[in-house]
């Protein structure tokens, strides 16, 4: 005990090293907009949907900035079904403002399927911004893993990645 | 003896033979028309190497047309035996991708390779690397040495789906090392990229370590982020370069965390570091069309000034830095705006103009560095500060310029308000604003700041008529902002904290009722406690009203 307490400090500054070293990062820019996918019901994975399953969504876009034309589009891929709700949007929104699409879809009979809502603005000779979120229904697809490439050294020692 | 002779002999034949490699004859194309190829027994090895590159425009990436490859300039190539893995020699590529080497041929079967690591003559390395540190290479076709000679056209192709991306990111940081050495007649020091597919932290610049996201220390982390990766996005490369300059021949404040394009109420240090990140694809890409055209990947027809970012097939972000519209992209804590800015001044008055203010002690020895320090270096190094420059920061809603009830910076100067809400800049060497008004007694009133904008924080104070202070506020909501204490501050996602420089929060108010009828002074000066995201400028209109 008497040990741990003789290098508490050290073990204090090692700490205070690790975690206060000077590294800030500068992101880059993010468009003016938020999309997020969720199911309504908070209890069940979205890997958990058993195929043919219904399941409630809510969408949500949320704009930084006012916009005179903002366009939601919501789209189903690998055999998911929508059941109710609207599948696109468009309109204005002012900043900080929620859109939310309540969309009700059936899981595929089969193996996985992908939903995908995309948020777009395009201001007439003025910029164009877009964001995206996705939910996939069901156990993801297994990929195949990327062949790796060889390690080696180069001519200095150092690790290189070949591809061939 | 006998011993030591043989011992003697094989040293020496190793020496000659290691000494053959290391003599070896080799180099880029534009340095190799004096070469004389395969002198006895060495073999020569050229050719030229690309990489596929994506041309790009305000809708993604173009997918139709022939593929564009452009030349990997000051690569290393190396050629590695195919047995045992060891380099026998190596040459840095010319401009136009052409290498060719000569080594000591002893029969065997070899290939050439380029590692993405890029040298520029009398410049520090630039490399692209994995998360693990580890160089990217691609390998050529294997040559049999069976019989000593030259082989010529040994090319090397890198396509997009493989690793042309690393050498897309070196392209990209070899013109922005060109760029600075035209300006500052010096090269930035070595700089690594890490780009890495499967993660999921984003792109940024690090300017040193720190466990979560700078595990490698500084450099520019090329990382995707829900399926968006930047390895062909130029403008994403070119705008975390410019942090990287910023580090090393500027200064940088800013806390950073993320940031919208439109929001025009971010912390001035955040606003200033990110526009300048988001002028430099603009700069370089201005530079580059006048110097190297063929360096440039945006599509014929697309601004040079326009930043795009794409996503998949898509941009999730196109808007031209110098052509942004309006609102929101006004006010000195805009990113946009203080890209337009810098690009408006670019065009009047050259790249060099900028350079010289930003690494300048007049702005580097200033804390905080922002759009403020910027304007006040511009003006300290004798910067014409005449049209155009009013009109460029005008066009932003930014006025660093006395107002038009100036001079009103002493009691006996004081404007007086005639019930119309006063416009007023905090601006100037005094930086106070005095204004008088007329009130009755038992009359109650109520004095504001509002419409705050470009980082102003105003703090007022009430004086009778015998130039007595009666009451002071700082901000209309009673928040007093505490460094590390209820802002200055990183929360659980890593995210700075700070307030807003909105139209309202750090606006201040006064209440009181008159107990004597005369004139009374209000005194606005920009907040002695200011946290370090406001600004010591800014605008702000003050109003006096009584129910």
């Amino acid at each position: 005990m008497k040990k741990i307490a003789r290098f508490a400090p050290l073990l204090l500054l090692f700490v205070l090293i690790i975690f206060s070293a000077g590294g800030a990062s500068a992101k880059k820019p993010l468009p003016p907009l938020q999309v997020t996918i969720a199911l309504v019901r908070q209890d069940i994975a979205p890997a958990d949907i058993k195929p043919g399953e219904t399941v409630d969504l809510v969408v949500k876009v949320v704009s930084m900035i006012d916009v005179t034309d903002m366009k939601v589009i919501i789209e189903l891929t690998g055999g998911v079904e929508a059941v109710s709700g609207n599948l696109s949007w468009a309109g204005p929104a002012v900043q900080g403002e929620e859109k939310v699409l309540a969309v009700t879809v059936r899981a595929p009979a089969k193996d996985h399927g992908k939903i995908k809502a995309r948020a777009s603005v395009h201001m007439p000779n003025g910029p164009h911004f877009a964001a995206e979120a996705q939910l996939a229904l069901g156990s993801e697809e297994q990929v195949k893993p990327a062949e790796r490439p060889l390690i080696k050294k180069d001519g200095k020692g150092r690790d290189v990645m070949e591809y061939r | 003896m006998k011993r030591i002779s043989i011992l003697h002999i094989t040293i020496l034949f190793i020496l000659l033979r290691t000494a053959s490699v290391l003599t070896s004859c080799s180099g880029g194309g534009d340095g190799g028309s004096s070469f004389s190829p395969s002198p006895s027994g060495t073999a020569t090895v050229s050719g030229t190497i690309t990489y596929e590159d994506k041309i790009y425009g305000s809708s993604g990436f173009i997918t139709t047309g022939t593929p564009t490859y452009k030349a990997v300039r000051y690569g290393i190539v190396e050629i590695v035996d195919a047995s045992t893995s060891k380099v026998l020699a190596s040459a840095v590529t010319g401009t136009d991708g052409s290498y060719f080497m000569t080594f000591f041929y002893y029969g065997k079967v070899v290939y050439p390779r380029v590692v993405s690591e890029a040298t520029i003559p009398n410049a520090q390395p630039i490399m692209v690397k994995n998360l693990s540190s580890s160089l990217y290479a691609q390998a050529g076709t294997d040559i049999s040495l069976a019989n000593q000679g030259t082989f010529s056209g040994q090319n090397i192709s890198i396509p997009a789906n493989s690793i042309g991306g690393a050498f897309n990111i070196l392209d990209v940081l070899t013109n922005g090392f060109q760029f600075v050495n035209g300006l500052a007649n010096a090269y930035p020091p070595s700089l690594s990229a890490y780009w890495h597919t499967g993660n999921n932290l984003g792109t940024y610049y690090c300017n040193g370590y720190d466990p979560y996201q700078c595990i490698n220390g500084e450099g520019i982390y090329v990382l995707n982020y829900a399926g968006d990766t930047d390895e062909y996005d130029d403008d994403v490369l070119y705008h975390e370069f410019g942090h990287f300059t910023a580090a090393h021949f500027s200064q940088d404040d800013s806390p950073g965390g993320q940031h919208a394009l439109g929001q025009n109420d971010l912390d001035l240090r955040l606003a200033w570091s990110e526009g300048w990140g988001d002028s430099m694809p603009g700069h370089i890409k201005m530079w580059l069309n006048a110097t190297a055209p063929q360096q440039l990947s945006s599509a014929t027809g697309v601004p040079l000034t326009e930043y795009i970012d794409t996503k998949g097939a898509g941009a999730q972000i196109a808007i031209d830095m110098d052509n942004p519209g309006g609102p929101p992209y006004v006010y000195a804590c805009d990113e946009v705006a203080v890209a337009k800015i810098l690009l408006d001044l670019n065009i009047s008055f050259g790249m060099q103009s900028i350079w010289d203010v930003v690494t300048s002690a007049a702005f580097t020895a200033t804390s905080p560095v922002n759009l403020e320090a910027f304007w006040d270096a511009w003006i300290s190094l004798g910067k014409t500060i005449s049209e155009p420059v009013p009109t460029i920061f005008g066009s932003r809603s930014i006025y660093y310029m006395l107002d038009s009830f100036e001079t009103d910076s002493q009691f006996v100067s004081a404007s007086t308000y005639t019930g119309i809400p006063q416009n007023h800049t905090l601006y100037g060497d005094v930086n106070l604003d005095y204004v008088l008004f007329s009130a009755s007694t038992g009359s109650q009133y109520t004095i504001t700041t509002s419409g705050l904008t470009n980082g102003a924080d105003t703090y007022l104070t009430l004086y009778n008529n015998t130039f007595n202070n009666i009451l002071a506020n700082d901000n209309a909501s009673g928040i007093t902002y505490i460094s590390g204490s209820n802002y200055d501050y990183y929360d659980v996602s890593g995210n700075y904290v700070y307030p807003h420089n909105n139209a309202t929060t750090l606006s201040s108010s006064l209440g009181f009722t008159s107990a004597a009828t005369g004139t009374f002074y209000v005194e606005i000066k920009s907040s002695p406690n200011r946290p370090k995201s406001a600004g010591k400028y800014g605008s702000y209109t003050l109003t006096i009203t009584s129910p």
